[in-house]
């Protein structure tokens, strides 16, 4: 068949053909500095990003050093019980303001000159400020620099760097749900446990974007998980929905995944567990209507929030942040977030059926970073092929149900696809 | 070898620094080898395996997430995954050189020895080469084949786990 390919979204990136069944992502967006570069102005400085928890500073005073989307920001919580985010560079020189990872402190010290900052920002005093101008314009030019916006939406805190552009409830439309249902876990809130998984892949973050949102990888990638499970005594069921949101978020939802801490016992969780979560159930059920409990107990989900956000609402609720670090290099940070009130032994048990599988030393995550490490080095051999289609990955599987207007299958790379129309669009808009 | 240090009886508080310096000094060179059963056989039934994560080591297992936080189950089921041709992340397996240093060790107060040890490991794959540093808090207990594991506990110093450095071995 002659292809009739088209180039979608203005992108010489990626190229569709519903008809002929095509649709493939040029391999020089892992790879390539200056894509990697453009990324960093129209995505991450543009789009709104994941920053914390507010539970992570729970107390003021409360910080914690975070760097999204390539700048390093001091998260933290004043003393009013305001949630902040600064850039960690000094207004007067550029020094790192401040060095320690997280802390409590009611001021923040420069210790270059000793320019000090009280936690909303203000400079509040500094040595020798008689060689200054008089009067109050001088210190409040030169505060601590916030944050274009910040939002906080079931205490998951949004940053984005732009002065413009939509809201955080118009930019993350439907998928505010989906974090409304992990929200909703329990009556008494959610909060991240101690103990972030901090990791980092060679290759690019993108990959690790595709690697959640395809569940075609999952049984040939994951088969010694899969086999653990099953001589745990649950098997997993084959099936699994994906849905596009807006805005380039995009959603796999599963039942029968696997068990479901504090909702839906399985084996390993241990005979303990399971008249635990029976009373778990009946809470959930009684205070909100039977349709949304059931949402939340029986189904599992993977939610990507465009660009930086992976909420798997799974075995366990896990939050995974991407950060670039080079077109090659990406950080990675996992949190756990769990009931306040979970009692510590099913606290123990969400814990390990989480860290089973995900993270740098769990039975899976680690084949997902082979994989996708296994690509960046890869693809360096076809950067240079005369020959056309060689230098292409392939994302076509399961277009003609989509096409059909089928509902999505996880094991398709409909979320794939998505994903990319999204990415291709944020990168070929006009500047504002 | 294993068997002359493992199949001496010993009591508790006659446990040497050497003796506990053989005991590592084996079971590094068993991972090295990929020598899983025997490796595993140096656990008492129960025991644990664990990682801290870097903010997490001040908390107990049962309250911060970890890196690794393997009981008996888990760690069983990650020894039978290393041994699976489709564990893809060590197929083809790593290979790591163990340097073990600064051994200390004490008797605790329900009968086990607790073992303080620095570690470099080296791991060798797809043509890179990867250094973790950090320190082992082991607690053995004798049994009567000798020394063995009842927890095994590696903490990173390094503040992140580096690029492509994941635990998919035993650290």
């Amino acid at each position: 068949m002659v292809s009739t390919a088209v180039t979608i979204a203005k992108s010489p990136y990626l190229q569709e053909d519903p008809g002929a069944g095509i649709f493939r992502v040029h391999r020089s967006v892992y790879r390539d500095p200056s894509i990697f570069d453009a990324e960093r102005e129209r995505i991450w400085g543009r789009a709104w990003l994941y920053l914390g928890h507010a539970s992570e500073v729970p107390e003021p005073g409360d910080f914690k050093l975070r760097t999204i989307g390539g700048r390093e920001l001091v998260f933290l919580r004043d003393v009013h019980g305001r949630v902040r985010a600064f850039l960690n560079a000094c207004p007067h020189r550029g020094t790192a303001v401040c060095r320690e990872p997280a802390g409590n402190a009611k001021r923040l010290r420069c210790f270059y000159h000793a320019w000090t900052f009280d936690t909303e920002g203000r400079l509040v005093s500094l040595p020798s400020p008689e060689a200054y101008p008089v009067g109050d314009a001088f210190r409040e030019r030169l505060g601590l620099r916030p944050v274009a916006r910040l939002e906080v939406l079931h205490d998951f805190v949004f940053i984005s760097y732009a002065t413009s552009g939509p809201d955080l409830d118009s930019y993350l439309g439907e998928a505010a749900d989906y974090i409304g249902l992990v929200a909703d876990h329990s009556d008494t809130g959610m909060r991240v446990v101690p103990g972030e998984q901090r990791y980092s892949s060679r290759a690019n973050w993108k990959l690790g974007v595709e690697n959640a949102m395809d569940g075609y990888h999952f049984a040939p990638s994951h088969v010694t998980f899969l086999e653990y499970l099953k001589r745990t005594g649950f098997t997993t069921s084959e099936g699994g929905r994906g849905r596009i949101l807006s805005n380039g978020h995009v959603l796999g939802i599963q039942s029968g995944h696997s068990g479901r801490a504090g909702f839906d016992w399985e084996p390993r969780f241990g005979e303990a567990e399971r008249s635990r979560i029976e009373e778990n159930r009946a809470r959930l059920f009684a205070r909100m209507d039977a349709e949304r409990a059931a949402l939340i107990a029986d189904y599992s989900r993977t939610l990507f929030m465009f660009p930086n956000l992976l909420l798997f609402d799974i075995e366990g609720v896990s939050i995974r942040l991407l950060e670039p670090v080079e077109p090659g290099l990406t950080r990675i940070s996992a949190f756990a977030l769990a009931p306040r009130d979970e009692p510590p032994e099913a606290l123990d048990v969400r814990l390990k059926v989480l860290t089973s599988f995900i993270g740098p030393g769990g039975l899976a995550t680690p084949d997902d970073l082979e994989a996708q490490e296994g690509i960046q080095r890869a693809i360096a051999s076809t950067a240079t092929d005369p020959r056309p289609g060689v230098d292409w990955n392939d994302v076509s599987r399961g277009m003609a149900s989509e096409a059909a207007g089928e509902p999505l299958r996880s094991i398709d790379e409909g979320r794939v696809r998505a994903f990319w129309r999204h990415w291709a669009t944020m990168m070929e808009e006009p500047e504002e | 070898m294993m068997e002359d240090v493992t199949e001496r009886p010993i009591a508790l508080d006659a446990v040497t620094r050497t003796d506990v310096e053989d005991f590592l000094y084996e079971e590094a060179a068993l991972l090295s080898g990929w020598r899983w059963d025997d490796w595993l056989a140096l656990f008492v039934p129960g025991a644990r395996y664990e990682i801290p994560t870097f903010d997490g080591e001040a908390y107990s297992g049962r309250v911060a997430q970890y890196f690794i936080a393997d009981d008996w189950d888990l760690l069983q089921a990650r020894i039978i995954r290393m041994k699976s041709k489709q564990a893809h992340a060590e197929n083809p397996p790593s290979h790591t050189s163990r340097l073990l240093g600064n051994v200390r060790h004490w008797p605790t107060d329900d009968g086990a020895v607790a073992v303080r040890a620095n570690f470099v490991v080296h791991r060798m794959r797809d043509g890179l080469l990867d250094p973790y540093v950090g320190r082992y808090e082991h607690e053995l207990v004798v049994s009567d084949g000798g020394l063995r594991f009842r927890l095994r506990r590696a903490v990173l110093l390094t503040e992140s786990v580096r690029p492509g450095t994941r635990l998919s071995f035993i650290l």
